[in-house]
Order: structure tokens, then sequence, then C-alpha cells
């Protein structure tokens, strides 16, 4: 007989979660958040199936965890993951959903692709925009996400 | 069959639930001036695993009250159990589970030794032991209980925490998006509800306290499991072993 799972599991599984990496963890909780079945940040913005709203969802808190993180560590790879998103809808669908100028975009997703430490899958993304943006093949930038 | 909801109430604080590391194991085992009241509040935490698992055990309810309290005052008080706690000798959960689980043993057997069926012949030790096998259902409600236990005293903290900061709404987010959800089964909140309700402008704001929340709450859990491990590497151990036991693969 399978046992179900007892009411209390779910939370304990948070710890598992967690991982080694708080900041991390952080991100893989707010993409669950925009995509239930997600099992992280980075699953779910270099899946070319994820839908532009998400991505645009994904920016959008993202940038919000850029400018009120907890911490240092937050705030630092909040920045990455709202660049990563950007780089997500500009890859997988060709649309841009920023309105920076193209130099602080270029620039964001440089920092992205050059990182060792960051994960191959998003650094490949980030690569593929910054080809996307330099060479003209992006919807102009969309209306504010509503 | 789907175990009853862990009943929880964070804002229920009391002296006896407050948390209990192994300074208190080991001031109640000690003679300081405290150690009384180090043992009325391990007394009181515990109670309810100890008779989680006394309920489940064989023992009747109407005993199984009397049973809790017997063994905290001979084991836990009486024998000193806290006195040969040691967290370099392993968890205080396993040695707990261990008295408590040859205490009902004992008791049963005490019980059916002078019991005689209706036909004359005389209960056998067995029938009593049958309880405790491996997969018998005291020994999950007692990990049951445990993990209620850890759960409410972290739970506790966080929302203490959140109320001090005055984020009403963190606690409030939290508590019936994650939280009441996967106790209760109730159905989480929308982020449309929550943004209404609290004056947020954007999703953005509710998956980041939410997400906040969900590592706050994480941490004063680890926290609670480390009381009994002491060992910050263990605790991704010990939350396997204790999923394993209540059932639930860890993923």
């Amino acid at each position: 007989m399978t046992e179900i799972p007892h009411p209390g599991a779910e939370l304990l599984e948070l710890i598992l979660e967690s991982g080694a990496s708080p900041a991390i963890a952080l991100t893989g909780w707010i993409a669950k958040e925009i995509e239930p079945a997600s099992t992280s940040a980075v699953d779910l913005l270099v899946d070319p199936t994820t839908p532009l709203d998400r991505l645009h969802a994904c920016k959008d808190a993202f940038k919000h965890l850029t400018l009120e993180g907890e911490t240092a560590d937050d705030r630092t790879i909040g920045a990455v993951y709202y660049a990563a998103s950007i780089a997500a809808a500009l890859a997988h669908h060709q649309v841009r959903i920023s309105r920076q100028s193209d130099h602080a975009i270029e620039n964001a997703f440089r920092s992205i692709w050059i990182d060792e430490h960051a994960d191959l899958r998003l650094r490949n993304v980030a690569w593929k925009a910054f080809f996307t943006l330099r060479m003209g093949l992006a919807a102009p930038a969309t209306p504010p996400h509503p | 069959m789907r175990d009853k909801p862990i009943s929880i109430s964070p804002g229920d604080s009391t002296a006896g639930s407050s948390r209990t590391d192994w300074r208190a194991i080991f001031d109640a085992a000690s003679s300081s001036a405290t150690a009384s009241q180090s043992r009325d509040a391990i007394a009181q935490r515990y109670w309810p695993v100890i008779n989680a698992f006394v309920r489940r055990s064989g023992v009747t309810i109407a005993e199984a009250d009397d049973v809790t309290q017997a063994f905290i005052a001979d084991v836990v008080l009486g024998r000193n159990l806290l006195a040969s706690a040691d967290p370099d000798r392993g968890r205080f959960r396993s040695l707990l589970l261990t008295a408590v689980r040859n205490f009902c043993l004992d008791h049963l057997r005490r019980c059916t030794a002078t019991t005689r069926k209706p036909d004359g012949w005389v209960v056998e030790l067995g029938d009593a032991a049958e309880c405790f096998d491996d997969t018998s259902s005291p020994e999950r409600a007692f990990q049951v209980a445990w993990v209620a236990m850890l759960i409410q005293s972290a739970a506790q903290a966080v929302r203490a925490r959140a109320l001090a900061a005055s984020r009403e709404a963190h606690w409030d987010i939290f508590d019936r998006r994650v939280f009441q959800p996967a106790l209760t089964g109730a159905t989480p909140v929308t982020t449309e509800a929550f943004m209404r309700q609290w004056s947020l402008t954007s999703p953005a704001q509710v998956a980041n306290i939410v997400a906040r929340m969900k590592r706050g709450f994480t941490a004063a859990l680890m926290a609670e499991l480390g009381n009994y491990d002491d060992d910050g590497e263990s605790v991704a151990a010990e939350v396997r072993s204790l999923l394993a036991s209540t059932g639930t693969a860890a993923p």
C-alpha cells in the first residue's frame, strides 16, 4: 500500500529545496510562484516553451528582488535573473520586454555569458539573446506588464 | 487513509511549547536552580509526541493519558532519561522513541501477563510485541507528531518575528498561501486577493514575500532540527529520515 504523505511533509521538504545557497533557493521559490510546476528559476528561464507572460512576470519579480532583496547576495542574484528574464524573452520569442538601452542590455547579457559560475544553459540563452539583439531580429519593446 | 491534519496554532504560544535545545535538556538533567523549570518545559513539549505513540500502541484511549504521564514521571524525569541524552551518541528523537517503545511494551506485558481469555489460556507476550514492528502505526504516529512539534515551533518563531517587524502582511501571505494549504489542504489564496487585501502594487511583491517567508520558515525549521542533531550538515539527512519514517519519499 502506498502511504499518503503526512501533512507536514511539504514544509519539511522546503529544507531540501533550500540547498546550499539561500539566494538560489529564493529565486527557485519566486519561480515557483510564477510557474508552480517549475523546478528552478534557471529551468524556467532556459525552457523555450515558457510563455512570454511568464517571462514578463519573472522580469518583474527579479527586478523587485534586485531592489528590495534582504541581502547583498539576494540583490546581486536578482540582477542576474532580471537580465536573464529579458534574455529569455529575446532568445525564445524574439521579443524585447525591456525599455533599457541596447548598451545596458548588452552589458548585462555579456556579464552573464562570461560568468564561469553561471549555469551553462543560462549563459547560452544570454549569448543567443545578445546575438538576436545585435542582428536586429527582436520585436520592439512591449508595453509594461499590466 | 490520509492523516488527520496537524493541528497547529502558531498564535497559541505557551511556555511549554517554546523551543527546547540540548542546553535545556542538559539543564533539566542537572541540579541547577532552573532544572525544575526546564523539566516542566520538556515534559510539556514532548507530551504530544509521547502520547501519539502511546495511543497507537494498544493501550486503551482511557489509559493513554495515564500511561503518558507515567512515562514522563518514571522514565523522562524519574529515571532521568535526560541525563543519558548525549548529542554525540545520536538524536534525542531516537532516544525518546526507544524509551517510550520499551515502556509501552513493558506496560502491555504486565497487562497481558495477568489477562486470561475466556477460554482460559493466557495471552502470549508476542501479541503485544506485534504492535512494535518497524512499520507499525505507533512508530509513524510518533514521527508525525515529532514533525508537527518542529513545525509548530518554527511557525511560532517566524510569526513572532514577522509581527515584531510589523510585517503582518508577510505572515498572512505565507500562512494562507503556503502554511495552511500544506497542513490542512486549504486552497491557497490568490495573488490578486492578497494584493487587494494588503494594498500591494504588483504580483512581483507577493512572489517575493512568499519566497522570503519560505526562507525564514526554512531557517527556523533548520534551527529546530539543529537542536537535536547539533550538526548543520546532517540536517538534510535528518529531514530525509523523518520523511521516510512518516511514509514520504524525499524528492
